[in-house]
């Protein structure tokens, strides 16, 4: 006879009551917090207009450097979304039962970075108000979207994903949003009401929940894996020194899962502090985590040797320029950060049990974000760089106010929408909570 | 409709046949499959779920979405000639990628629409709530087309409740 184990030992009932506490008051910090991520945003707002009508060149923008930061934050964020739901496809599918305390954390991560991830293109655009000659529509013009751009892969690979993941996220959301129903009253009753779509509990519609997510988490690992893949043809397409490599695909694939879930935990260590979630997120969900993140350490690290020896071994002198900009030049202290932020110091707290505790893992992560950052950035930039003209000298691309804004801006709103998120839904699903208590109870016997 | 419900603890007492005897009682009783609804706040094991048509439905869906995007993509690509230096003018690779993505979204809207359509789920849709329904319980309900039928389930029901 197999065991279920679940998050917590609290009643399901008194669970509930704990996980939807946020949903029903709001503190003084929590408003402060949104004033003051309001007030960033529309700082980003400003650079943005700025940067509309002005035009490109308030950023570094320069030739040869034309993808700075907003290309690196765009792949920095998709790879932040796949913390979600390709970690929580994972795990529903694999049946870790450790998963339901973390699972919805991880979903809302994912639609929200996306949402920021598809902005950058859009703020990149020298034009931003004409981003939808992306979208193949019939038109006046007669003209349509050029098929053969992996630019425009991009467009359907990321409105696929986010339209995939939003449904991913909202469908285990409503057996909660029908309890919110009915242990709330007047306007949130009236919301939650429309939301949870008259669900009622019965076994039919719990049947078709449980099929149609567990049917979608494996449709949804296909289309996650994919999006990366694309999003890395942006550049692996282009002969481009350093980015015209075959291995880019799960690089970066490998790459989005190691900062998702870095992003992840980062995430959960907040909602843990604030709402005083100790009960169901403990630190065996940050030492599982923890486990994931260190076999994605590893897998970095063997993708970034694999990469920089058969680049070393090859010798062409194309790659050879960006490689030793990278190892010894120009963007030697960024790269040698990097290494720092995403091995050095993560692989010891993470592989030593004894450091996996919470602020063990909560660091890594925090070092592997930036790290992954930086490494997004190692990527754009030095291939673009790299002058191959002997007239032309290589040009150091420094972001200008309006980068650095709109970055932090952006920030920002992903921690705004993070809160709105957890003020609006409770944040780990209940129901699963309770359901892994009665399945426990059904397979050990206490049914018939 | 009349709706007659019974609230029942999902840990049956001693001796007690549990929610599956309950709803067997039921049914031998008389009372059509159709009529009886067991809603609870978590998916009971106790009932397994019965063969779905969501997977054929999914794979429908990726057939359609497969077929969409190469039909637009074909029909958009010669409606608009680029100039392609001498290659193909539809090249298989991208669509390939385009195609492979639609595909997916195709199964998954498919599934979607199942889930909605077949649990009668919909914002503008109005159904009986049970805010009263706790975790560790579900409520057993039968439909009735009068007040007659509605009598008699609910005499049926208090005869069957385990809390007796």
């Amino acid at each position: 006879m197999s065991t279920v184990t679940v998050a917590v030992n609290e009643p399901p009932q008194a669970a509930a009551q704990t996980l939807m506490r946020p949903m029903l008051f709001t503190g003084k910090a929590y408003r402060r917090m949104s004033l003051l991520l309001l007030a960033v945003i529309g700082w980003g707002l400003f650079c943005f207009l700025y940067q509309a009508i002005v035009g490109l060149g308030v950023t570094g923008l320069r030739r040869p450097v034309f993808w700075g930061f907003f290309v690196t934050d765009f792949v920095f964020w998709i790879g932040i979304s796949h913390a979600g739901t390709l970690i929580s496809a994972i795990l529903r599918l694999t049946n870790a039962t450790w998963r339901y305390a973390v699972t919805r954390a991880a979903e809302a991560i994912t639609v929200f970075a996306l949402m920021i991830g598809g902005i950058f293109p859009i703020i990149h655009l020298g034009r931003p108000w004409l981003f939808f000659w992306l979208a193949p529509y019939p038109n006046e013009r007669l003209i349509w979207p050029n098929f053969r751009s992996p630019l425009e892969w991009d467009f359907f690979a990321i409105s696929t994903y986010i339209t995939a993941s939003s449904i991913y996220l909202f469908l285990p959301l409503l057996p909660d949003l029908a309890l919110a129903r009915d242990r709330t009253r007047g306007w949130r009753q009236r919301l939650y009401r429309f939301l949870a779509m008259s669900w009622r509990g019965t076994q039919q519609q719990w049947h078709r929940l449980e099929l149609a997510i567990q049917l979608m988490a494996a449709v949804v690992i296909g289309i996650a894996v994919s999006v990366h893949t694309i999003v890395s043809w942006d550049f692996a397409m282009a002969v481009v020194p350093s980015w015209h490599s075959t291995i880019f695909g799960p690089y970066f694939v490998a790459g989005a899962i190691f900062s998702g879930i870095a992003a992840l935990i980062i995430i959960m260590a907040i909602l843990r502090r604030v709402y005083h979630l100790e009960a169901y997120l403990q630190p065996k969900h940050f030492s599982n985590l923890g486990k994931l993140l260190l076999t994605m350490t590893l897998l970095w690290g063997y993708f970034v040797v694999a990469e920089m020896i058969t680049t070393w071994y090859g010798n062409l002198p194309d790659e050879m320029g960006t490689f030793w900009s990278k190892i010894s030049g120009h963007f030697a202290p960024l790269f040698w950060a990097m290494v720092l932020c995403n091995f050095v110091i993560p692989f010891p707290l993470l592989a030593i049990k004894r450091l996996r505790t919470i602020s063990g893992t909560v660091i890594a992560s925090i070092t592997i974000t930036l790290g992954m950052w930086l490494e997004r950035f190692l990527i754009v930039v030095p291939g673009a760089a790299n002058q191959r003209l002997s007239f032309n000298s290589w040009f150091g691309y420094y972001p200008h106010w309006t980068e650095i804004s709109l970055s932090l801006a952006t920030l920002a709103a992903m921690a705004l929408l993070y809160m709105i998120f957890s003020k609006i839904f409770p944040i780990i699903s209940i129901w699963e909570l309770g359901g892994g208590k009665h399945a426990a109870a059904a397979e050990s016997g206490g049914q018939s | 409709m009349i709706e007659v419900s019974l609230r029942v603890a999902l840990d049956p007492p001693p001796g007690g046949a549990g929610l599956p005897g309950l709803v067997a009682r039921l049914r031998r009783e008389g009372i059509a499959e159709r009529r009886i609804q067991v809603l609870s706040r978590e998916p009971l094991p106790e009932f397994p779920p019965p063969p779905s048509s969501m997977s054929k439905l999914g794979i429908l869906g990726a057939l359609f979405g497969f077929s969409a995007a190469i039909g637009a993509i074909v029909a958009m690509t010669l409606g608009y000639r680029l100039h392609t230096g001498g290659m193909p003018l539809i090249s298989p690779l991208p669509i390939g990628v385009i195609t492979y993505e639609m595909t997916l979204l195709g199964s998954i809207i498919a599934m979607l629409l199942h889930l909605l359509l077949g649990a009668r789920l919909g914002p503008g849709r109005r159904a009986v709530e049970h805010p009263e329904l706790n975790f560790g319980e579900a409520i057993v309900c039968v439909a009735c087309s009068d007040a007659e039928q509605a009598w008699q389930a609910r005499q049926l029901l208090a005869a069957l409740d385990p809390a007796r």
